[in-house]
């Protein structure tokens, strides 16, 4: 976890644009939908 | 779970605004906002609606999101104006009383400690409704940054006029209160200092302390006998916000030192030594010490 987190410091940094930065966000976005899917298939 | 959604809610934060830009936002407060200077805006989230859904929320929701409150109140300082698009894509009647509830628990709880991260399990949310460790970043834990957000939304035409609005602030954010209430104070429309029913009632319900609210009255007030009184008959610390001249007024000082005995100290000489007006105060001193005070003074004169 730490390493994804150093990761992911370094990637918002090395963002230079607003098209960029949209396009992380969505890319975070449905990362978030997969670990929500992964966390309900794992309570089930 | 609760990682990814602190991690794009901090991608979202940086992309707003880094840290390094929000340093001059924060060191003037009247800082000009300029697009230029950011990748996005809070406008860039809204508009992704469907692709961003995480950010976006609607009604209670959006503010009860401690993730999009932490935005807000970032994109919120460097462009007050945003809270009123904001508000309009909520369309909802009790926004801004709602909002203001969330504000003023943003600000008052912001100095509290959070929890160490193995006790945040993935419900956890700060006091301050907002995540504070990312927050952080922008507004130090330092005692006096988060209090610039009240100057911030003073600023806004919405709460700028309220009486109301003054006065829940006021009595809502207790900490680091001499200097942001001094600054905000001293900023009021002159209207607003020429009013005494604003003033009695910030007197009575929310602060009267540090020259608050008479030391920043008008003239008009300051020298009006019946405030004057009216003011010493909540505190007798009052008296020194009036013009001088009711320190020789017998039934502005006798109201005073009941309430408040220290201001003997003040009063006029030929009223030290009245007899009724020493033995109240003397009656209502604190302790020994302040009583032999009042003795020496009366025994000089």
């Amino acid at each position: 976890m730490k390493n994804l987190q150093n990761t992911h410091q370094e990637a918002i940094k090395s963002v230079k644009d607003k098209k960029e930065a949209i396009f992380y966000l969505i890319t975070l976005e449905k990362k978030l939908d997969e670990s929500k899917v992964k966390k309900t298939i794992q309570i089930l | 779970m609760t990682f990814y959604e602190k991690m794009l809610c901090h991608a979202a934060a940086y992309f707003i605004c880094k840290p390094e830009v929000f340093k001059d936002y924060l060191d003037d407060i009247d800082y000009q906002y300029d697009a230029e200077n950011h990748l996005i805006s809070y406008k860039d989230i809204t508009t992704k609606k469907g692709e961003l859904p995480f950010l976006n929320g609607s009604c209670f929701h959006s503010l009860k999101n401690h993730y999009i409150m932490t935005l807000l109140i970032l994109c919120f300082y460097i462009e007050p104006k945003i809270y009123n698009s904001f508000k309009e894509e909520e369309a909802f009647d009790l926004f801004d009383e709602f909002f203001l509830k969330k504000f003023i628990e943003c600000i008052e709880n912001y100095g509290i400690s959070e929890l160490p991260i193995e006790m945040q399990y993935h419900d956890y949310v700060h006091k301050s409704g907002i995540v504070k460790s990312i927050l952080e970043t922008y507004f130090p834990d330092d005692g006096i940054s988060i209090y610039k957000l009240v100057r911030k939304f003073f600023m806004l035409k919405d709460f700028k006029g309220s009486k109301e609005i003054y006065i829940k602030v006021m009595r809502g954010i207790t900490g680091n209160s001499e200097d942001w209430k001094t600054d905000l104070f001293s900023s009021l429309d002159k209207k607003l200092l020429d009013d005494e029913e604003f003033l009695f009632d910030v007197s009575k319900k929310a602060c009267n302390n540090w020259g608050i609210p008479f030391g920043y009255a008008s003239k008009r007030i300051k020298n009006n006998k019946l405030f004057a009184i009216k003011a010493c008959n909540i505190s007798g610390s009052n008296l020194t916000d009036f013009n001088t001249k009711f320190y020789s007024d017998r039934d502005v000082v006798l109201l005073a030192v009941a309430s408040y005995p220290d201001s003997y100290e003040w009063i006029d000489d030929v009223l030290k030594k009245d007899k009724l007006i020493y033995d109240l105060a003397l009656l209502n001193a604190e302790n020994d010490s302040r009583k032999n005070r009042y003795k020496k003074i009366y025994e000089e004169l």
